[in-house]
């Protein structure tokens, strides 16, 4: 079937429908009740980051303290990993051999449509019998997910992946919690809306995510090499571009923090990007050892962003600086890593 | 798409009509792409008037030598996604997508039916691809600076997204 023919299929199935020229004035007479965010205000100003999409400051809170637990567990993880997938020794007799691609994609299919199924269900009123034993479901589900991931030997194509998934299942951990509590409170809006829409944003990351590993296909030397370049150029050389953050960092003070905090989640939403580029197309087998080192340099620059952001919410200078010059370091092995996956020449 | 600097900088500014004036031209096509990611007229009119007013609040992060369209498009399809699920106060089953377009296409053959099923069972990802490459006609070059990625990462995105559709593309992924 030719580009045309598939066009003209699928236009057909979707239908189609005329602009309603009634909706240029409804957006505009929305616009003009509204102000722009200027100057960055806290939270709010992250509304699009699947990390703290449509949050309220107190749930924020709660998951930025849950992010720290869970980045810590990261760094042990992946310094760990580093130890053994990058300073090859021999294999501890009994070690658990990591799972095969197939089989880490099933796992993370199945775990996916049971967490998509139990977190599909809404809440008619504050009088819902069904509305709190339907959460408790949900939270299984995610719980259930979460564990595998925690027990779970990732093929070495997933290793970043999987520890990005695992910050987002504990965020919509949080986010369930905050909105029991807001539900318990009879709370209408404010914080339980604001935990709802967190997790449909987290849901959405996730279902993405769980994409990206079901349909990872291992690529060309060339054509790894090339999202290699294409995503470290993103990070190293775009407009903006985290050279520019880190600068931008650089002068952040703790109490006046919240454009700082911006900053890092924008940066975070790259290194995901990169991550994920990763898994679409993964390395072939003569580039798997680099692939390796990218990959957990990724994950130790991942780690070092929430470090940042951690002190930050903590009001911790010292330890705010420590967390950007770790980043700073493994941002610098990040690039390295995909110079010398470079093919091209 | 490029816009006069001024207007983007007035627009980064907080002056309401140089926004308007820049974001007006886009959104028949921001409208086409809510209607295609979520079947419903009205669903899509809300999530257009959502996204824009979300892009206008964050318009400083806009940049000036970027291009309006994709970014938009971006907030469009995010704000889309969202509209499909809320659990507060509403009761939404992931089945229960509203389909006031079926009326446009209820005379169709069993086929077209079949695809347009199998399209709306797709992941987010996967329909927004296909929507941009043909229900929008964007290139494939467009198609990645709209998903931030490598056009080489859209023709394969978009392959893999036809073959779960099982219209066996002609196109390769490297083509």
């Amino acid at each position: 079937m030719n580009e045309t023919q598939i066009r003209e299929r699928l236009r057909r199935a979707v239908g189609e429908s005329t602009y309603p020229a009634y909706l240029t004035s409804r957006v505009q007479a929305e616009i003009r009740t509204a102000s722009p965010e200027r100057p960055r205000r806290g939270f709010q100003r992250l509304g699009r980051s699947p990390w703290l999409l449509g949050m309220g400051r107190g749930t924020s809170l709660v998951a930025a303290l849950l992010v720290v637990l869970i980045i810590a567990a990261i760094l042990v993880g992946v310094h760990a990993w580093r130890d053994g997938a990058l300073n090859p020794r021999p294999e501890p007799v009994g070690k658990t051999p990591a799972m095969s691609v197939t089989a880490y994609q099933a796992m993370v299919s199945a775990d996916e449509q049971h967490f998509l199924i139990a977190n599909n269900f809404g809440c008619a009123s504050f009088d819902d019998a069904t509305c709190l034993p339907n959460v408790a479901l949900a939270d299984a589900a995610t719980l259930q997910w979460l564990e595998d991931l925690n027990r779970a030997q990732p093929p070495a194509r997933f290793v970043a992946l999987n520890a990005v998934m695992r910050a987002h299942l504990a965020l919509v951990l949080s986010d369930d919690t905050a909105f029991v509590a807001a539900f318990k409170a009879r709370v209408a809006n404010g914080k339980g809306k604001a935990a709802s829409d967190a997790i449909l944003g987290e849901m959405a990351v996730l279902e993405r995510l769980a994409g990206d590993a079901a349909g990872s296909s291992r690529g060309t030397a060339a054509a790894y090499s090339a999202d290699v370049i294409f995503q470290s150029t993103a990070l190293l050389g775009c407009t903006p571009c985290l050279p520019q953050v880190i600068q931008s960092l650089g002068s952040c003070v703790v109490d006046q923090a919240s454009s700082c905090i911006a900053d890092i989640a924008a940066a975070r939403l790259k290194l995901e990007a990169f991550i994920e580029d990763l898994v679409k197309v993964s390395a072939p087998d003569s580039l798997l050892q680099k692939d390796a080192s990218l990959q957990a340099d990724l994950v130790a620059t991942y780690s070092a962003l929430d470090a940042m952001g951690t002190a930050l919410s903590a009001g911790d200078q010292v330890g705010f600086q420590a967390g950007l010059a770790a980043f700073r370091q493994e941002l610098a092995r990040v690039d390295s890593d995909a110079t010398s996956i470079d093919v091209s020449h | 798409m490029s816009f006069a600097p001024t207007l983007v900088q007035d627009a980064i500014g907080g002056d309401q009509q140089a926004f308007m004036l820049l974001v007006e031209p886009l959104l028949p096509a921001a409208y086409r792409l809510a209607v295609g990611m979520l079947r419903s007229q009205s669903e899509a009119e809300d999530a257009v008037q959502d996204a824009v007013l979300k892009a206008w609040r964050h318009f400083g992060r806009f940049r000036r030598d970027s291009d309006l369209r994709p970014w938009l498009f971006t907030i469009v399809a995010n704000e889309c996604r969202l509209q499909r699920r809320s659990r507060w106060w509403s009761v939404v089953r992931r089945a229960d997508v509203p389909d006031d377009l079926a009326d446009s296409s209820s005379s169709a053959d069993p086929e077209t039916m079949d695809l347009r099923q199998a399209l709306y069972r797709l992941p987010h990802d996967q329909r927004f691809v296909l929507i941009l490459r043909y229900y929008l006609d964007l290139s494939y070059e467009e198609v990645a600076q709209t998903l931030g990625t490598s056009t080489k990462a859209a023709k394969s995105r978009t392959y893999r997204a036809l073959e779960r559709l099982r219209l066996s593309p002609e196109v390769l992924p490297d083509e």
